[in-house]
């Protein structure tokens, strides 16, 4: 057998340490430059900008339209499906194991904070992140964003802030729709198939609904819109002059959006135990 | 050139702020006053729009100072600068039209994010513009759909929507034909009447510089010289402008 003498390992220990290093230092200036990116866009928002101006204002309904309302259809035929398949089979086996008591405190707290702001935010990433992603890098390829900007429209308040913001409306809305659709269809199923009243169990369901969290649903569908919204504008813009970046870059948004969905997911199952 | 013209732009030993260029970068005077057509020609594109971006505001110059309307663009802060925006037009031959949106509203978008015009105030100029531009197809259509010279129309009817005093011209005959050429020099022609204009790619249409240039500024990587027309511009007496004219 071959053994590498002990300073070949040492060197290869330390390249690897170095190599975690500049990962680590590489992730940390990403999320500064994240947040920056996001806080510039925000502070578009000065005295002189008037709140409602028309030409962001229908950028926005456009991105509204494409992100929210055009991808409710398919949320709620997923959402119907997920019910079925997925939350059926969850009554049984929780019927099963902790008994008819708990199934309801536990179906709340796994259907309305968990599966459904997630499985809405993995959609709007496939959906509308690798969209936003392409649709400015492409323009930016083209030269039709330098163009405007030569103009005098602002490259943040014209193409980011309307498609962030359309990203956190869409994510809070379709994850409520995709929440109520998925219940009740997992409910209506169950009662078809096992020995539960839906009427009752949906009733019970929404008087566990309160202020407290409702807000915990709202914010966290806000922060995932944010986050989606942020990592695909700050990706497309990323785009310097080739068209093999596009892709490139989408790919990223798509992954980082996910790892970043997963993160802040796992910052509120800590923070809401 | 007629000296009585209110200067718009002006350049004071100027160069251009350039970040990945292995060119050498002349200092450069010049005024742009309104009424007159200013052309840069030189050997190197790259060198000409760094220029034309430094003239137009775009680009702070690296070396000394470039005034438009009075006030110097080194010192401009963000706002002042996007104010200057809407008073100096720019179109470019090679970029496009935003392509999501249609004609129309490519025409209409400086004017919806500057002025609080209502949408229909701002349709109706931008329709208006386009009358005067001769635009005879429905400028609801695509720029997908348009041919180069139809977009090229939109892009000069975006230019000129919030009423600039000054145009650049960044290779406004690229990918026109023959006839297209004079048609748009018949446009640029009318528009230098009453305003300043300032380009680059002029010699891609010669004829254009013959009859309307009033200032032709030859740059090249070590030398900066001025002409008052074609004429004397094609009777220098300098190698490289001889190089240039025989390549044409």
């Amino acid at each position: 057998m071959h053994f590498l003498p002990p300073f070949h390992c040492h060197v290869e220990i330390m390249t690897f340490f170095a190599w975690i290093g500049r990962r680590s230092i590489a992730s940390f200036l990403y999320v500064i430059d994240l947040t920056y990116f996001m806080l510039r866009t925000f502070f578009i928002w000065r005295p002189h900008r008037h709140v409602f101006n028309r030409a962001v204002y229908s950028v926005f309904l456009d991105q509204l339209i494409l992100t929210g309302i055009n991808a409710t259809a398919i949320i709620s035929f997923l959402a119907m499906f997920v019910g079925i398949a997925i939350a059926s089979q969850l009554v049984f086996i929780m019927a099963s194991i902790t008994g008819a008591n708990d199934l309801i405190k536990i179906l709340s707290r796994l259907i309305l904070s968990e599966m459904g702001p997630l499985i809405t935010g993995f959609v709007m990433i496939g959906r509308s992140c690798s969209a936003i992603v392409v649709d400015l890098g492409n323009s930016k390829i083209r030269g039709e964003i330098a163009s405007l900007e030569y103009l005098g429209i602002d490259i943040e308040d014209y193409f980011v802030l309307p498609r962030i913001l359309s990203m956190v409306i869409s994510q809070v809305i379709l994850a409520l729709c995709f929440s109520a659709v998925m219940l009740f269809f997992g409910m209506v199923f169950s009662s078809l198939i096992y020995d539960l009243s839906a009427q009752k169990s949906i009733e019970e369901l929404l008087s566990l609904v309160n202020m407290n969290n409702l807000f915990r649903f709202m914010l966290k569908n806000c922060l995932f819109g944010l986050t989606v919204g942020t990592i695909a504008c700050f990706h497309g813009l990323a785009v310097k002059n080739s068209p093999t970046q596009v892709s490139e870059q989408m790919q990223k948004a798509i992954v980082r959006s996910i790892v970043f969905l997963l993160l802040l997911d796992g910052y509120f199952i800590i923070f809401t135990l | 050139m007629n000296n009585m013209n209110p200067i718009s732009i002006s350049a004071d030993k100027a160069i251009p702020y350039t970040r990945e260029s292995d060119l050498n970068f002349p200092p450069l005077n010049c005024q742009l006053q309104s009424s007159t057509l200013t052309c840069l020609v030189g050997p190197h594109r790259s060198q000409l729009r760094a220029y034309l971006h430094m003239l137009a505001g775009i680009t702070k110059p690296e070396r000394g100072e470039v005034e438009v309307f009075g006030q110097k663009i080194s010192e401009l802060e963000a706002l002042a600068w996007q104010k200057v925006r809407t008073q100096v037009g720019y179109l470019s031959g090679t970029s496009p039209l935003l392509s999501v949106e249609h004609g129309l509203m490519n025409v209409m978008l400086p004017a919806l994010y500057h002025n609080h015009l209502s949408f229909r105030e701002t349709a109706d100029k931008a329709r208006a513009i386009l009358k005067q531009l001769k635009c005879d197809f429905e400028p609801t259509r695509y720029p997908a759909l348009l041919n180069s010279f139809q977009r090229l129309q939109l892009a000069l009817a975006r230019a000129l929507i919030l009423d600039p005093e000054i145009l650049f011209l960044d290779v406004p005959f690229n990918d026109l034909g023959a006839k297209e050429r004079e048609k748009m020099a018949c446009l640029l022609a009318e528009y230098k009447e009453t305003h300043a204009v300032c380009m680059i790619g002029g010699l891609q249409y010669v004829r254009f510089l013959e009859q309307h240039a009033t200032q032709i500024i030859f740059i090249s990587e070590f030398k900066v010289i001025k002409f008052n027309s074609w004429q004397s511009f094609k009777q220098a007496d300098d190698p490289e402008i001889h190089q240039l004219l025989r390549i044409l």
